[in-house]
């Protein structure tokens, strides 16, 4: 009978205990949730660009290997799929600034929503255009004098990054 | 802006004085020879474009291929060129950022030509020192390995090849480890009798144990079979007669013998540095009479008389026409482009249009006949770089250095129109920076606390309540661009008198796009709560309707399948698409510039916590922000010119260029003095042109 009573005002802490808990994410969660928002976009973004350019310098390398004198298709190319990087950089910053302490749950969620278009987008098309650049790389090897159309090539893929960039400001300053 | 008008030249001159009307052409350096090939091209406007693909007319450097004298003047230039790019490093004349090209008088010329085989010679000896250098190098790297290999032997205080004795052998083993030897030793001792191993070497922590192993001759079989069954490695020392200890230390001195010997050849090309300058002299002299050989190609012989076909730009007539009748026997002729001919494309423009050209060539060259958008394209660019790259700060900065280049060096044609158009971007970047109050970010603001701010002419792109303002902006921007690309489709149209084609081609999409524009009005931010919108957007559905029929009928006008001809048009609803895609493409001068902004932001606020600014207010830490801040800005101004500089080209080829560029024309290549260090100024004296022949 004692033991029984026990178990149930053990359980009845517990359930105070969760509650509280409750409480306390739906207090500060909001703040939480946003900042993992932030951090999506740095980070997804982040990774594909380094990635990317991993791949491309590495290529720019074997082409400066076999001839000096290009190291401006090398540079150019490589620093292409960077911008996805900057581009999550600059939307984590300006989420940061929306970011306040006990906001509510609500708030914090669609704050953390606004990350994820250019992480998401900036993550895969980063590494895509990565891809591409690799083969203006090849390009540049071979046609030294028409590296700037892989240039342009290369940028066609970065306007996803950038639509998704858009919406996610938008969302930031909803 | 314009492309130059052509005119074509026929010649025809004696013998006698060919290589002295070459001179006299090449010192003129407007004469754009044609090869005799081109004028047996079928001359219909029509078939044009397809017989130039089937015909191919040779490159002069094919049909020299085998000219015995131009490959040995293209060898002497390839030795010169090495010889200049293995002493550039040793160079210790001032030297320059960009590459730019040194003023030198004919008559220096002249006077190094003249000392040609001397030079030639020189430039010998710095090849053979160049490969004498290599060879001790490669000795060097011969000598250590043997001396890394004669380490563990030094303990033996005799020479490896006294060692044997009538009797006895000594071998010379290894094992890879303490472990290993001592198995080695176990059974070796086991298995020959009488017999000594002495331990020379050992690696700390149980590594690889150098050892001499000593027997009776009578026993080697039973020694060489136990060698190759426990895993040990065998030296062939005998060769070596002195210790090993000697013949370290001779080892040594041999290797520094190669390095002093390197060291005495790296101070003799020091010196022979002082013959850069006429290397290159001599290398663009011979470059100089390269390019006359090429010209030669298509220049027809007979025993007596020369004659030869080519454009020259209409300015140019009179003086070149003067210049080859007054000095010679010759007869001249110009006329007109003929219909069909493709003369080459010389690109006339004042500065502003002259800066896009190299950007313009890396997408094709303009085709003779088209207009010249070079101005436009340039302002535009300019106005779009500004924009992305958006701070006064960096404007000023890039207007400087390229202002500051322009002055001081001496640039090469192409770097120098990159300058110009870097310098209007410079201008048109602080007329945004200024719009949108960013100089430096808010570096004042930072600096001084947010007691004094620089405010915008115009609004903070940064501010949350302008970005709906900032985007519609920038699309406003991209119809003006892609309505003026339009619109040089429809000059371009009227240029060639094709009215009718204008008005379908370029006039209906107006309409159809602006209905378009129109109709969607309601759904882009910041315009749609504009009275405008309220007011223009019912009339957007007439428009675009009106428009759609308007190509629906005419667009297959061309075409002679008659359901074509009714209903060409119908693919135009796809243009729509297009259309909205192209405009979409400007919001990149809008994440462009927030990029820009907000990093120069990040990085003021980083480099003022670093300082302490915010909580001690200026002190001496003031010297880390100005650290931080200098190298953060540097970074950001690199990466973000960069961006801004593909994205300019971006939308200059795709979408401007798009609209209306046929390019694909023939580049105007005339005789003259291409060169690659210096630039040849004419001397007073007649004779000093003939130095170059």
């Amino acid at each position: 009978m004692i033991s029984t009573l026990n178990l149930l005002l053990s359980e009845a802490g517990e359930i105070t205990t969760a509650a509280d808990t409750t409480s306390k994410f739906f207090n500060w969660g909001g703040t939480a949730i946003a900042l993992i928002g932030a951090l999506l976009a740095v980070v997804l973004a982040g990774i594909g660009s380094g990635l990317a350019v991993k791949n491309v310098a590495s290529a720019g390398l074997g082409l400066l290997s076999e001839d000096p004198k290009q190291f401006m298709p090398a540079l150019v190319l490589s620093l292409l799929p960077s911008t996805q990087g900057i581009y999550g950089f600059v939307i984590a910053f300006m989420m940061l600034g929306k970011v306040t302490t006990g906001m509510a749950y609500a708030d914090g969620f669609s704050l953390m929503l606004a990350g994820l278009p250019i992480g998401v987008v900036g993550l895969l098309s980063a590494i895509c255009q990565g891809k591409v650049a690799a083969a203006g790389i090849q390009l540049a090897a071979k046609q030294p004098k028409h590296w700037s159309r892989a240039m342009i090539l290369t940028l066609l893929v970065e306007m996803f990054a950038l639509l998704s960039f858009i919406i996610s400001i938008f969302m930031v300053n909803r | 802006m314009a492309v130059s008008g052509m005119r074509h030249i026929s010649c025809v001159g004696l013998m006698r004085d060919k290589a002295k009307i070459l001179d006299m052409l090449q010192k003129e350096g407007v004469v754009h020879f044609a090869s005799p090939a081109e004028a047996m091209l079928p001359k219909t406007a029509e078939t044009e474009s397809e017989a130039e693909t089937d015909i191919v007319i040779p490159e002069p450097e094919t049909l020299l291929a085998d000219n015995q004298a131009f490959i040995a003047l293209n060898d002497k230039r390839a030795k010169l060129q090495k010889c200049i790019e293995e002493l550039a490093r040793y160079d210790t004349r001032k030297k320059h950022l960009f590459s730019f090209l040194r003023s030198v008088k004919a008559a220096e010329v002249a006077e190094v030509d003249s000392r040609a085989d001397e030079i030639l010679s020189e430039a010998d000896k710095i090849i053979a020192t160049d490969s004498a250098i290599k060879d001790a190098e490669a000795e060097i790297a011969r000598l250590d390995s043997e001396i890394l290999a004669l380490g563990p032997w030094t303990a033996l205080p005799y020479a490896p090849a006294d060692c044997d004795t009538a009797h006895t052998a000594t071998d010379f083993l290894a094992a890879g480890s303490r472990k290993e030897f001592e198995e080695f030793r176990t059974a070796f001792l086991n298995a020959v009798s009488p017999s000594d191993i002495c331990v020379l070497n050992e690696e700390k922590n149980g590594g690889a144990v150098s050892f001499a192993v000593t027997y009776l001759k009578s026993d080697r079989l039973i020694a060489e079979k136990l060698y190759s069954s426990v895993r040990v490695t065998r030296f062939d020392l005998s060769g070596m007669s002195n210790t090993p200890e000697a013949q370290l230390s001779l080892l040594k001195a041999q290797k520094q013998q190669k390095q002093d010997e390197i060291t005495a050849l790296t101070e003799n090309r020091k010196s022979a540095a002082q013959h850069l300058s006429d290397f290159e002299i001599l290398y663009d002299s011979l470059g100089i009479r390269a390019q006359k050989m090429l010209a030669d190609v298509n220049i027809s012989d007979s025993s007596v008389t020369f004659n030869f076909d080519g454009w020259i730009p209409a300015k140019q007539e009179k003086k070149i026409a003067a210049a080859l009748t007054d000095d010679f026997i010759c007869h001249v002729e110009f006329r007109d482009p003929a219909e069909g001919e493709l003369p080459p494309t010389k690109l006339e423009n004042r500065v502003l249009g002259s800066s896009i050209e190299p950007v313009e060539s890396l997408y094709s060259l303009l085709r003779y006949g088209e207009l010249d958008p070079s101005a436009i394209a340039a302002f535009f660019y300019a106005l779009f770089f500004g924009f992305m790259f958006s701070d006064a700060g960096y404007g000023i900065m890039l207007t400087v250095a390229c202002a500051v280049i322009l002055i001081k060096c001496k640039l090469k044609a192409s770097m120098k129109k990159y300058m110009w158009l870097f310098l209007f971007s410079g201008l048109s970047t602080i007329f945004w920076g200024v719009l949108f109050g960013s100089w430096f970010g808010n570096v004042v603001q930072t600096v001084t606390l947010g007691k004094f701010a620089l405010k915008p002419l115009w609004f903070d792109p940064q501010d949350s309540v302008n970005t709906e303002h900032f985007l519609a902006f920038t699309l406003l921007l991209g119809v003006i661009h892609l309505y003026t690309a339009l619109a040089m489709k429809a000059a371009n149209l009227i240029a060639k008198g094709k009215w009718l084609d204008a008005v379908c081609d370029v006039f209906f999409w107006y309409i159809f796009y602006t209905g378009e524009i129109l109709f969607l009005l309601p759904y882009i931010p910041y315009y749609k709560d504009t009275a405008f919108c309220a007011k223009a957007h019912p009339y957007g559905v007439y428009l675009l309707l009106a428009g759609f029929i308007l190509i629906l009928f005419t667009k297959g006008r061309k075409s002679k399948n008659p359901f074509i001809k009714l209903f060409g048009g119908i693919t135009c609803l796809y243009s729509l698409v297009d259309m909205l895609s192209d405009c979409l493409s400007y919001t990149r001068l809008m994440a462009m510039g927030l990029a820009t902004s907000v990093i120069i932001n990040v990085f003021n606020s980083i480099a003022a916590s670093a300082a302490g600014l915010e909580t001690a207010g200026i002190t001496f830490r003031f010297i880390i922000f100005i650290l931080i801040f200098v190298a953060a800005n540097l970074f950001n101004f690199a990466i973000n010119a960069l961006g801004a500089y593909v994205n300019a080209c971006r939308l200059t080829y795709i979408e401007f260029f798009g609209k209306f560029y046929e390019g694909d024309g023939k580049e105007y290549t005339p005789l003259c003095y291409n060169t690659e260090y210096i630039s040849v100024e004419p001397g007073d004296s007649a004779e000093n042109t003939g130095a170059v022949s």
